[in-house]
């Protein structure tokens, strides 16, 4: 008996080689760390995944080294992945654009929502490999006797998916005109 | 091209540089003990997945929309009724009852009930048929060799449970099922759950020559990449099998709640882990998932359990989980498990067959080796989380002695060794 299969194709550019460490990512798989105290001062925030607002978060971190960015978005979609992935990659373009000598790094912190599903946000930020998960002081020993349940997955682990292909596509073309185009 | 501005500014990367930067990163560190996740699934989870130009992936049928149910397993009518009302109230699309006799009021269970209504049926009568067929809604569920591998016995005996299942299965209101959850709930790793269950469908297609649908029961462990590919894998087995042998079956997958992953100390994490098995579901593209059943909730205090489960479900389903279908870890994964299933289902097919396997003893074997290499390592336990609560239903397997035919697979905990032994520490001391 044999397994029926066909090509696997992506039109994704991680097809043509772009390593996952070239655009921003860990060069191995981190876990996530939970914060229960952010400086909101000291923080960048994008607050929707429309494509102005992300051009003008990447405007305004254009000069900062290291910069830190609160998502306060909805977590569990193929948008989130596609837009931490976004940034990333235009961080990177930015750098190289720019002639940065040192490469910059964004850190990425996600809040849990309220209504049951923080499990699954903790499994898309590790899919997005989110730095830290912001959340309160009572909270941290339940989420730390989830994690062991939820293996870090690997680097860039969604991809090859053609829904993430196409929304990565579509945020990247577009933010890029944005913040290029002039 | 979609990607100018990436193509400009990047030089492509091969494989071979990543290698060199990960080995740097790992000062001296070794890369396989480091990076690579070996599974008791016999699957090592590489830490990035790299495609080339011979990459193949499997080819299924979707789901076009996973649907959600509730799980009622009460015996008394009148009750089940109402907590299926309840149900549809929070919006679940469908209801799933376990029925153990046939004397039940079907009339009573299914009034007022207009959605798809599921019985999975504890036995095999030909009568109950005639208090079903007034309800157009209503499917049966029948396993017999589900039946003998979980308790150890036939119904009645393999000749005439063989009848009474074909007898059954001439009225298109009763189906067939396969369920995995039994080999899952038991310890079973990935590929052994899904060839046994590729062993049921050709002792059931065996015997039952006219069967148009099978419908799988799955359940979940946590892992969510191996889990979704074995959904992947599972389509692909039964979708090959049927085209191998020219016979067009449909299948559907209802997805219950494990037992495998319910934790007694604390119980206050089972919500959270079921909420990974949902967004399994909908990620891999199950047909149904279930809401957690009544008797999985241990103390007093946790029986809110039941109802908040079922908006925990409804919750999930009314967010954009996205499908991993084409995600190239799930692709690779799903290969060289469907890969490892074959193997086993082979060996089973040299052996006579499931049926002769599980007489022997060998499947049943089989899964308690792989129980206890997961139970043993299984080290998460903290005392501080040890509680006496009143208690509603006993969390672990009750021990029987053994008058069956054969030995029945029964359902356990990952945490049991680590869990049992204080249970009875507190509650026995009370006796």
């Amino acid at each position: 008996m044999k397994i029926k299969t066909k090509p696997f194709i992506s039109e994704d550019f991680s097809q043509a080689s772009f390593a996952p460490y070239t655009r921003g990512y860990n060069a191995i798989p981190k876990s996530i760390s939970f914060e229960t105290n952010i400086d909101l001062d000291a923080i960048y925030i994008l607050r929707s995944y429309t494509t102005e607002e992300i051009a003008a978060l990447l405007k305004e971190t254009a000069s900062i080294n290291n910069p830190n960015i609160l998502l306060a978005v909805p977590i569990t979609e193929i948008n989130f992945i596609a837009v931490v992935r976004s940034i990333r990659t235009l961080f990177a373009v930015m750098d190289a654009k720019n002639e940065v000598p040192t490469k910059r790094e964004a850190r990425f912190t996600i809040q849990l929502s309220e209504n049951g599903l923080a499990t699954q946000e903790i499994y898309f930020a590790q899919l997005a490999q989110i730095d830290t998960v912001w959340c309160t002081n009572e909270s941290v020993p339940k989420l730390k006797l989830i994690l062991p349940h939820l293996p870090t997955p690997p680097i860039d682990a969604f991809y090859g998916s053609l829904l993430l292909t196409e929304r990565t596509n579509h945020f990247m073309k577009n933010v890029s005109q944005k913040l290029f185009d002039n | 091209m979609k990607n100018d501005i990436v193509q400009k500014f990047f030089q492509p990367t091969p494989l071979k540089a990543w290698k060199q930067k990960v080995q740097y990163l790992l000062l001296g560190e070794d890369f396989e003990k480091t990076l690579v996740r070996k599974t008791s699934d016999q699957i090592n989870v590489l830490p990035y997945y790299y495609s080339d130009k011979t990459q193949e992936k499997i080819s299924v049928d979707q789901a076009d929309h996973t649907k959600t149910a509730v799980y009622i397993d009460e015996t008394n009518e009148y009750e089940a009724n109402k907590k299926a009302i309840e149900a549809l109230k929070l919006g679940v699309d469908k209801v799933f009852f376990s029925l153990h006799h046939p004397l039940v009021n079907v009339d009573r269970l299914v009034e007022n009930i207009y959605c798809p209504i599921y019985l999975q049926c504890f036995f095999l009568d030909v009568h109950f048929l005639k208090k079903v067929e007034l309800h157009k809604h209503v499917t049966i569920l029948i396993d017999p060799l589900g039946k003998i591998s979980r308790t150890g016995d036939w119904f009645t005996n393999e000749s005439l449970d063989v009848n009474s299942a074909k007898n059954l299965l001439k009225n298109k209101v009763v189906e067939c099922c396969v369920n995995l959850s039994v080999f899952q709930n038991a310890g079973a790793n990935i590929p052994q759950q899904l060839a046994y269950s590729l062993s049921q469908l050709a002792w059931y297609m065996s015997r039952f020559p006219s069967i148009n649908k099978i419908n799988y029961i799955v359940s979940h462990n946590t892992d969510v990449l191996l889990e979704v590919a074995k959904v992947k894998s599972l389509k692909a087995l039964h979708e090959s099998f049927c085209a191998e042998n020219k016979i067009d079956i449909a299948y559907s997958l209802i997805q219950q709640k494990s037992s495998l992953n319910l934790r007694v100390f604390p119980s206050r994490i089972n919500l959270s882990l079921e909420s990974i098995e949902h967004l399994i579901g909908f990620s891999s593209g199950v047909d149904t998932i279930c809401s957690m059943p009544n008797h999985f909730s241990f103390f007093e205090e946790d029986a809110h359990y039941t109802k908040q489960s079922i908006e925990l479900l409804t919750n999930t389903s009314s967010q954009k989980i996205p499908s991993h279908d084409g995600v190239l870890a799930v692709e690779k994964i799903a290969l060289q498990l469907s890969e490892k299933s074959l193997s086993i289902f082979n060996e089973i097919s040299k052996g006579g067959g499931y049926l002769k396997q599980l007489l022997k003893g060998t499947i049943q074997h089989k899964i308690q080796e792989n129980y206890q290499s997961i139970a043993a390592n299984y080290n998460e336990l903290n005392e501080t989380e040890v509680e006496h609560k009143l208690v509603k239903t006993y969390p672990f397997s009750k021990f029987q002695k053994n008058f069956t035919l054969v030995k029945p697979i029964t359902p356990k905990k990952q945490s049991e060794l680590l869990e049992q032994p204080i249970w009875e520490k507190i509650y026995n001391s009370e006796k």
